[in-house]
């Protein structure tokens, strides 16, 4: 249970997975390394194959093509059971016909671990998610968070190189939500480990991982820090999925953005972008009403107030510019809400601006 | 207000007071006939006397057909447990093609009047020499088996799926999942569907009469036989005596299911 734990964190390679059901594409060819030891999000809607992927991991789905790899291992065809990957599921999935305490022995004795020692892991799994108090509870006199706790301590009890959470804190409300978020990072950073989170839910992605793999329609469509994937995003879908953001249409052309009419407003593009259309994004701390003075990088940008929402700190406004596009920011609740149908000019900042193809596929 | 409300109670009682009026009364007229002090079967029984349940004690008999009706009892019970067991899980935990069919066909001797399975099941097992113990416990296990797999299915439905990902996951294999998971999960179904099939086989008649032969009979079939022959208060001391223990069966059975459901 201790960083100095028997088995090492291992690197999980998938090489060119696949997996239809039918003639639906779940998962397309898919290359990805998750680093031994690293905490990574598989963020994405539901149906966009993140489940499916984790499943391949865990040998609850066998690819039709490409390879799984544990370290230097090549596990595509290991039972589940062979796998001594720990798995955390949404609905707890505690036995209700033994204690707790039976409940985190099971993999030990699954694994033919000596009683004497049995009993130690057990006690140290309680203690590592502070509940050592529960020991002789059944799963349905704990709450919900206790029993994700037990579910979680179960897990790791046998030292698993990984662990796969698949949407763990889903059915918890949105206060233990986070505080659980808090503690399984915790939890990460004590112990040697790799996680593989599923969600769904981007403030968590966003909250918990060094690492996000951003899922669509079966695909990859960014992996990145969050801070990448959040602030430069690649793609039309990734902007949008992880957060509000305010964007312009207009064309790439020999490495310049100009925004369509009526908007006046050219920005240099990074290469990799190409020519045709394209969209400039910006979140919203790179959007404001009020830009501070003697800052060359912003630029005045005409809109119409659509819809706007008090959020307590903040004014959440959904905005349209001249060109049609539409976007959400948020901004300091310091005025008062525009009504809709008001011209509200902000100032977008060009520095923070990022530039997007839009062209086939992007438009989410 | 209150006349409605009681008019609605008595509507309410009326089909428990006739259950009552009609089907336990006349089966209960038996207790006080058991323990007449006469020589024939009537009601209202002349005086009080044990003489009767002494004369059943003395009589090989009746200990040889309720010895007899014990161990196919028994047989039943461990065999249509170890078929419909298993048959119950697999129909109660997963989606397979051919699943309702299979249904189907497992409740059919559920539905069969008694006298169309006696027939048949006589006129096949003639043929195989399998009268007497053996071919009556098979008969009766076939009749047991629906309520087997009926309780069975009904408390493996109640399993959730994921946990036995979960125990996969957790590093059992199949067997263990099995053994480990679903088999304590559905226990109370295998205890309830054993009840039944234990009684499905001590008090049937019709089957038994005709896959019984002189040396091997059961309690009920002896009794059809007194009946026919003489009515003596002997009939009734067995009648009561099977009361008792199908009774005694059913009581525990409904408290446990109570309790149970208090817990939840």
């Amino acid at each position: 249970m201790s960083s100095k734990s028997p088995t090492e964190a291992v690197p999980v390679q998938l090489r060119g997975v696949t997996k239809r059901y039918g003639s639906e594409t779940a998962v397309a060819p898919l290359d990805l390394t998750v680093e031994a030891g690293s905490f990574v999000s598989f963020l994405g809607p539901s149906g966009s194959g993140k489940t499916t992927t984790l499943k391949m991991i865990s040998g609850f789905e066998r690819p039709d093509e490409g390879a799984v790899l544990f370290g230097a291992r090549d596990i595509t065809s290991l039972p589940p059971e062979q796998r001594g990957v720990g798995v955390v599921f949404q609905n707890y999935s505690l036995f209700p016909h033994m204690s707790v305490a039976r409940n985190i022995e099971f993999p030990l004795r699954m694994r033919g671990v000596d009683r004497s020692i049995r009993a130690r892991k057990v006690r140290e799994a309680l203690e590592l998610v502070e509940l050592p108090h529960v020991a002789h509870r059944r799963p349905h006199e704990l709450s919900g968070g206790q029993q994700q706790r037990i579910a979680i301590a179960r897990a790791l009890v046998f030292d698993p190189a990984l662990l796969l959470m698949d949407e763990p804190l889903g059915a918890l409300d949105r206060r233990l939500r986070e505080s659980m978020q808090l503690e399984i990072k915790a939890l990460h950073e004590r112990l040697d480990v790799t996680i593989i989170y599923v969600t769904h839910d981007q403030e968590e992605a966003l909250a918990m991982s060094d690492q996000i793999v951003v899922f669509n329609q079966g695909r990859v469509e960014q992996v990145g820090t969050p801070q990448a994937v959040y602030g430069r995003p690649r793609t039309l879908f990734v902007a949008d999925f992880l957060g509000e953001s305010f964007s312009v249409s207009g064309q790439v052309a020999d490495g310049v953005f100009a925004a369509d009419a009526p908007v006046a407003l050219r920005l240099d593009v990074d290469a990799g972008v190409g020519n045709g259309p394209a969209r400039a994004i910006w979140r919203s701390g790179s959007v404001t009403a009020s830009p501070p003075a003697g800052d060359g990088s912003w630029a005045p940008m005409p809109t119409t107030v659509v819809a706007s929402a008090f959020a307590g700190d903040r004014l959440k406004l959904k905005l349209r510019v001249g060109s049609g596009t539409e976007g959400i920011v948020s901004m300091g609740a310091d005025w008062p809400a525009p009504p809709p149908g008001d011209a509200l000019d902000v100032y977008v900042d060009r520095k923070r601006a990022v530039v997007v193809g839009a062209g086939e596929g992007a438009e989410a | 207000m209150a006349p409605v409300a009681a008019v609605r109670r008595t509507v309410r009682a009326l089909p428990v007071a006739l259950v009552v009026m009609l089907l336990v009364l006349p089966s209960l007229v038996v207790v006080p006939m058991s323990f007449s002090s006469g020589q024939i079967l009537e009601f209202p029984p002349q005086g009080f006397s044990l003489r009767w349940y002494q004369a059943i004690a003395s009589n090989e008999v009746w200990i040889e057909a309720a010895r007899n009706s014990l161990a196919v009892a028994l047989a039943v019970v461990v065999l249509s447990t170890l078929i419909g067991g298993p048959a119950g899980i697999a129909l109660g935990l997963w989606r397979w093609r051919g699943r309702s069919l299979f249904l189907g066909f497992a409740l059919v001797p559920a539905v069969m009047p008694p006298m169309v399975l006696a027939l048949g099941m006589y006129i096949t097992y003639a043929r195989f020499d399998l009268i007497g113990y053996w071919g009556l416990v098979a008969a009766h296990t076939v009749m047991a088996l629906p309520f087997v797999v009926l309780t069975v299915m009904s408390s493996a439905q109640l399993v959730d799926p994921t946990l036995l990902t979960a125990a996969q996951s957790l590093g059992a294999p199949r067997w263990r999942v099995l053994v480990e998971i679903v088999l304590p999960l559905v226990k109370g179904g295998l205890a309830a569907g054993a009840i039944f099939a234990f009684i499905t086989s001590w008090d049937e008649v019709v089957v038994a009469i005709y896959l019984t032969d002189p040396t091997f009979k059961t309690l009920p079939v002896v009794m059809w036989n007194q009946l026919r022959e003489r009515v003596d208060p002997n009939v009734a001391v067995v009648a009561t005596l099977l009361f008792a223990v199908t009774s005694l069966v059913m009581a525990y059975v409904v408290l446990k299911g109570e309790r149970k459901q208090r817990v939840q």
